[in-house]
């Protein structure tokens, strides 16, 4: 039987599962949307392309599956490109569909032609380009199957409007069954020795173990072991914050316990993590006197920047179930880790009648159950979201890790509603970020969709101020947001339900508001400009030479030379607003 | 700088040329001399390169793309295509 490109476009996607596809159309790509009013799944129209790539990513962050988005040639395709890019970075499995013009027109700058194939080739796992219907099976076949198979990605496919329009008959495309990969028996058994003599071990936990779905299996290898835990920024939730062996987020803005457990390591064992420099610091004094094991199911990252001892490229779930084991040798390093931990736990007793954001954030967590999704944008408070809520499983973090998108929170959060209905969408958000992005206001309406936002707003692109404050000698440059627009009547404009808070005896009532709203609901915080975020690693220092907004750890001084970098404001609290 | 030689069997598909040199280029090694052949279906590419981070690391990177299906260095050391 014969068929055009565009109905088997939207034949294999139901073949594929897709519950929802994001999109825009346009020019180009009519053929595919013209097909999709009879599709079986829904397709959401976001009010920019970059949305459309951005929901998707949050689907598949949040839904474990391949996340799918779709837009017309030129413009539509390049507006995608940050969100494949996102997803890219941070390895999350998506299929981006472009149309493009006519393929006799490919080459001679038609109207809405861009080489995309060209333009994304940095930031794919892999992309086609589609003249020919027929390939069609077997492109779409590939494009999902490496999309999630090993280390996920998106893959993009850009299918020529003729190839949409034209009939073809279907011959199914059959792919060679996957092997699992595991790692040898041989290689396993030093890993086991070194663990079995190891004085000071740590676990490193990565997004891969998100990823690949191993959460069970690392929790099991932490019990076990009772090994002290560290994660990374897309690792969080995969060992419950409540976890006694759970040390916190390592890392420029890590816990001060994290980032000491891993500097003092004799035996560092990455799994699914890639150093990355956020979470290293200076990578040459990053447990620098450990021996480490590395597991991941990317070749290439073993060694890539931190030689490793042994490494166990493979499932990781298989290579942690085959390494555990108890460690009777360890109760001093254990006990030198919780003390830390204790010493060093956050507090929320700032003074003032302003309002705290890393005890709003705490305080939110403390209402919300354990299906939440958070989705972040990107500066400060992502990082008080990774260092003050409290995460119990994975997928409930959705933030942009590795391209630090700007932008991100709110057609994520979108994504992560149709990937999770009965669950809370709450995007956590500052006054830069969120107008990168804002016309998804009008998605929430249209669909009906109850995302709930909290804005953080201190009229500054307050993570640029911090490091120009600390970094640039106080010299403030393009920075000020203080003619930001009124949020709340942004929202209202939208159709969205809006509250304006700005005292710290609102916020519990306000939250409680917020979480019990039936649609939408953006909650706009004014929070103090001069708040920083505490620790922070200093560019180019080791993780164990924090500062912590009083005075540099260990009788380090501050980069101004003085006892700190910063007397005047401190995470605990002091001179909060 | 380290200087060396590898060998690459790829299938004939969209953008394969250009996906391995970019690769070279973005992770940082100068192409010194190439060769390409074309034999079947499949192209025959000999590199020249130098550069700071050294043979393994790059052809790792190469390993991963899709249509890559060797990469061999000038030692005769052949890389097991593992992803």
């Amino acid at each position: 039987m014969k068929v055009s490109g565009a109905r088997y476009i939207v034949n294999h996607l139901a073949e594929q599962g897709v519950e929802v596809v994001f999109g825009y159309p346009g020019g180009a790509i009519m053929p595919l949307y013209d097909a999709l009013i009879e599709a079986p799944f829904k397709h959401v129209l976001t009010r920019h392309e970059q949305g459309a790539a951005l929901a998707a990513d949050g689907y598949a962050r949040a839904s474990g599956r391949v996340g799918v988005c779709m837009a017309t040639s030129g413009p539509g395709a390049t507006n995608l490109v940050t969100g494949i890019a996102n997803a890219f970075l941070d390895s999350i499995p998506m299929v981006a569909i472009t149309g493009q013009v006519a393929s006799p027109l490919i080459g001679t700058d038609a109207f809405q032609e861009v080489d995309v194939l060209g333009i994304t080739l940095p930031v794919v796992k892999h992309n086609f380009l589609v003249t020919e219907p027929s390939e069609l099976p077997r492109v779409l076949s590939e494009a999902f199957r490496l999309a999630g198979e090993g280390r996920p990605g998106p893959v993009l496919v850009d299918i020529a409007k003729d190839a949409m329009i034209n009939e073809f008959e279907v011959v199914p495309h059959h792919l060679p069954e996957d092997r699992a990969e595991i790692a040898s028996q041989s290689t396993l058994e030093r890993a086991r020795q070194l663990l079995a003599e190891a004085k000071k071990p740590v676990l490193y936990c990565g997004g891969g173990i998100v990823l690949s779905e191993s959460t069970e299996a690392v929790r099991r290898f932490v019990d076990i072991t009772q090994i002290p835990t560290v994660s990374t920024l897309k690792a969080l939730g995969v060992v419950p914050a409540s976890h006694p062996m759970w040390l916190g987020m390592l890392g420029m803005h890590g816990t001060k316990q994290a980032n000491f457990a891993v500097h003092d390591c004799d035996l560092l064992i990455c799994v699914g993590a890639r150093f990355d420099d956020r979470a290293t610091g200076k990578l040459a004094e990053f447990a620098a006197n450990a021996s480490i094991i590395h597991l991941d199911i990317d070749p290439a990252e073993i060694n890539k920047l931190k030689q490793t001892t042994i490494s166990l490229i493979g499932d990781l779930a298989d290579s942690l179930s085959r390494l555990q084991m108890p460690l009777h040798n360890i109760d001093e390093w254990r006990e030198e880790c919780l003390e830390n931990k204790m010493q060093h736990a956050w507090r929320y007793d700032a003074p003032g009648k302003g309002i705290y954001a890393p005890k709003l954030l705490n305080q939110l967590s403390q209402m919300c159950d354990s299906q939440t999704h958070i989705s972040c944008d990107v500066g400060q408070h992502q990082m008080w979201v990774a260092q003050h809520y409290r995460f119990s499983q994975p997928r409930q973090h959705l933030t942009s890790g590795g391209l630090g998108t700007m932008g991100y929170g709110l057609p994520a959060a979108i994504g992560a509603k149709y990937a999770n209905p009965e669950a809370h969408s709450i995007v956590v958000s500052g006054d830069g970020s969120i107008m990168m992005n804002i016309q998804e206001l009008a998605t929430l309406k249209r669909y009906g969709i109850p995302v709930k936002i909290i804005l953080f707003d201190n009229q500054v692109l307050g993570m640029v101020r911090q490091w120009q404050e600390l970094f640039f000698a106080e010299r403030y440059s393009e920075i000020d947001l203080s003619d930001n627009p009124e949020f709340t009547q942004v929202a209202q404009a939208f159709g969205i339900k809006a509250r304006y808070i700005d005292r710290a005896d609102q916020v519990e009532e306000a939250l409680e508001a917020l979480l019990a709203e039936p649609e939408a609901m953006l909650l706009h915080v004014k929070i103090d400009a001069k708040e920083n975020v505490w620790p922070l690693v200093p560019p180019g220092k080791a993780n164990a030479a924090m500062l912590d907004g009083k005075k540099g750890l260990d009788g380090e001084k501050g980069l101004d030379g003085k006892n700190g970098l910063d007397a005047k404001k401190g995470l605990d609290g002091e001179n909060a607003a | 700088m380290i200087n060396f030689t590898i060998y690459i069997e790829a299938k004939i598909q969209d953008a394969i040329v250009e996906r391995i040199l970019r690769t070279v280029r973005h992770r940082g090694y100068q192409l010194r001399g190439m060769e390409l052949a074309v034999h079947g279906a499949a192209y025959s590419m000999t590199l020249t390169l130098a550069g700071t981070r050294g043979e393994p690391y790059l052809v790792k990177q190469l390993e991963k793309l899709v249509d890559v299906e060797s990469v061999t260095s000038q030692s005769e050391v052949k890389y097991a295509k593992t992803a």
